[in-house]
Order: structure tokens, then sequence, then C-alpha cells
């Protein structure tokens, strides 16, 4: 037995079967927001809120900067829509909104009384996330988190900027590895 | 343009789940993934977004010394009953959010507290906190994560040395929450 369950879905577009970019559809009677990519999910409409979410994270050998610099990661983790961008494997934005963004990193340092400040930042520009001292009391793991809800515009790039005074080495073991930057689409607003 | 029918059917929703114990999940032509299970909701389905949270808290007093799996005794919320044998089992496939904080008690500066999420028994997330003073310290872990349905979710706590969790549910807690399928 199933039961009919109708929606009103205005006018999805076909499915995307050319091009290399991410298309967007707002339909008209819930102001939801879709997307669809030739190639992924045989280019059908997907609920923007249900799939754009991004995890990249550092794997290879990496000294946190001694100044604030753009944090160079490596490898994105189940991208299937392709939202990292550039050499930093930051996120860029497809489609506007508000976006819940947040940031790992865990270095080993040697000593006591040092630490890690960290930035979530708009196209490079535009600082999201309040800076943060994390400053040990002990040699070993030294682990900082920075978050945000941040709101952002098409082509719109988000990275991690951050430094570590003595250039202590990030942790790059597990799978995946701690250091990491996630990004989530939230709504419209 | 060209456009499809202005009226669209989300896939034919099954029937309530009346038997059973376990969670059942569909995903519809819109690919919004909804979930139901016997004696939750009348056996409705919902969509997993909505309804796929978890929270959980440590009530009871405890130790914190070396790296172990923190059994969270108390329930806030968790209707679909996700959290058994301290450990959330994960009911569907996709991106969640997973949240583990850990509070103790430190009795002098330079001691730290690490609350660690371990995925099928593997670390994938630590966030460790260090006292600047004999009091209490907290270590939050967050991590945004793909999961397959199955894999299971500890809250493993670690201290510098023996320290007394704080407990309660706005110290010592830990939740799960699907956010899509990515």
């Amino acid at each position: 037995m199933t039961i009919q369950t109708y929606a009103l879905i205005d006018n999805l577009p076909p499915p995307v079967t050319s091009g290399s970019g991410i298309q967007s559809f707002t339909d008209a009677m819930t102001g939801e927001v879709w997307i669809a990519k030739n190639g992924v999910y045989g280019g059908a409409w997907r609920k923007a809120r249900d799939v754009v979410h991004f995890h990249t994270y550092r794997a290879a050998a990496y000294n946190l900067p001694t100044a604030s610099a753009v944090i160079v990661f490596d490898t994105p983790w189940h991208d299937t829509w392709g939202f990292s961008a550039g050499s930093n494997y930051q996120f860029t934005a497809w489609i506007p909104g508000f976006y819940r963004v947040f940031s790992y990193l865990e270095v080993s340092v040697a000593a006591a009384g040092t630490y890690i400040q960290m930035n979530l930042m708009q196209n490079n520009a535009t600082n999201w996330s309040s800076d943060n001292y994390f400053t040990s009391r002990a040699s070993g793991g030294l682990c900082a988190r920075t978050q945000a809800l941040m709101y952002l515009s098409i082509g719109d790039l988000v990275n991690l900027h951050a430094y570590q005074p003595q250039g202590y080495p990030c942790i790059v073991s597990g799978s995946p590895p701690p250091c990491h930057l996630e990004v989530s689409y939230l709504g419209t607003g | 343009m060209s456009l499809v029918p202005a009226y669209a059917i989300p896939d034919n929703l099954p029937a309530p789940v009346t038997s059973g114990a376990t969670i059942q999940s569909f995903t519809d032509v819109w690919g919004d993934v909804w979930v139901a299970k016997n004696g939750v909701n009348g056996g409705r389905w919902k969509r997993a977004r909505d309804a796929i949270y978890a929270k959980w808290f440590r009530n009871a007093a405890i130790s914190i010394a070396g790296a172990a799996v923190l059994t969270l005794d108390t329930m806030t919320k968790d209707d679909y009953g996700l959290y058994s044998a301290a450990a959330f089992t994960v009911p569907v496939a996709g991106w969640y959010d997973v949240v583990f904080q850990l509070a103790v008690t430190a009795t002098a500066t330079g001691q730290w507290c690490s609350a660690r999420i371990n995925v099928n028994a593997a670390l994938q997330g630590i966030m460790r906190a260090h006292s600047g003073a004999a009091a209490a310290i907290s270590a939050t872990c967050i991590q945004q994560l793909a999961f397959n349905a199955g894999d299971t979710v500890n809250a493993v706590a670690e201290a510098s040395v023996s320290l007394a969790c704080t407990p309660l549910v706005y110290w010592t807690y830990a939740t799960l929450q699907y956010r899509g399928t990515g």
C-alpha cells in the first residue's frame, strides 16, 4: 500500500545535461532554492539545503604561518558538487544566502604559553569570525576552532586565515585529518 | 527554456511503519530523505532533516583520565533511539553535525581535557582545553562528517590527570543531527 502525497513544485527546469557549472532555481511557491549540475545525480535538481555541504582538510605536512595568512588546505572530502576552488581548496558560493562556516586547527606545540589565532574570511577581505586565541598551558596538542554565520553572494570565496607565532606543525594524521574547513548552506535569509 | 509540468509528485511515500524495531528510510523523486519507525509519530514518515536529531548528556559523577568512551546516561531528545550502549548509530547515509562537549574540574593550572569524536572506533575529531586555574574547563569538539548508514559514533573523554567530570546538560553532552545527502 502506498499513500499518494501530492505537492506543488513550481515548474522545475529540466535536468542539467550540459555545461560545467552549478545551476540554481528558486521555485515560486515556496521560495525553496534548488541546484543542479551536469553529471551530478544525473543533472537532477536537488534542494540546496539538502546538498550544499562542504568539507576540506589538510593531509600533507604543513606548518602554520607565523603571521596571519591563508591556510592552505589540500583535499576536499566528499565534494560531489565541486564547491572547492583554487590552490587553497577554499569554498566558492554558487548561490547567495546564509551559510554556517566552521574551521578547526590542531598543532603540536613544544611549550606552554603559545597560541593559535584564526579568522574566517570572505573574499580575503571581510572578517566574519572574531579573533580566537587558544593558548597552550603545556606542550603537546593545541586545538583551536572558529565559526561564523556568514551571508555570501554568488562567487564569494570563504577561507581561513590563521597563524601560530612559532609556526608549529599541523597534525595531519587521521582519516580525515583534523585540520579542516566546513561550510553548509542554511537558506536564503 | 522548456519546463516540466507545474505539478510534481513527491514519489508516493510508503505506508506508515507499524512493525519492526528499526528506522526505515525512503528517498523521494526530489532527493529528500524520509524516515519512519514503528511507534514514533504513529509510524508516519518525516523528513530526515527535520527528525534525525539526538542529544544526550552525562548526569552521574565520573572521573576522567585516559582516553575512554564516555557513557552519556541521560537523554534530552532522541525520538528515534539513535543512542544506545554509549554510541550513536547513524540511521541513514549523509552529512551530519556532531558535537561533543566535555567539562572537567581542573585541580591546578596546566591540566587539560580532550573531547574526542570516534567513528567506528577511529578518531575523527578532537578538541582540547587547558586549565589556567583550579576551575572547570570545557572542550567542545564540533565536526560535520559524511557517514554511511550503520556507522557508530562515540564520545571519548580524556584528561591529563584523573579529574572529575562536570556533569549536567549544559556541561557534558553530545548531539547528532542529520543535515542532508550532500
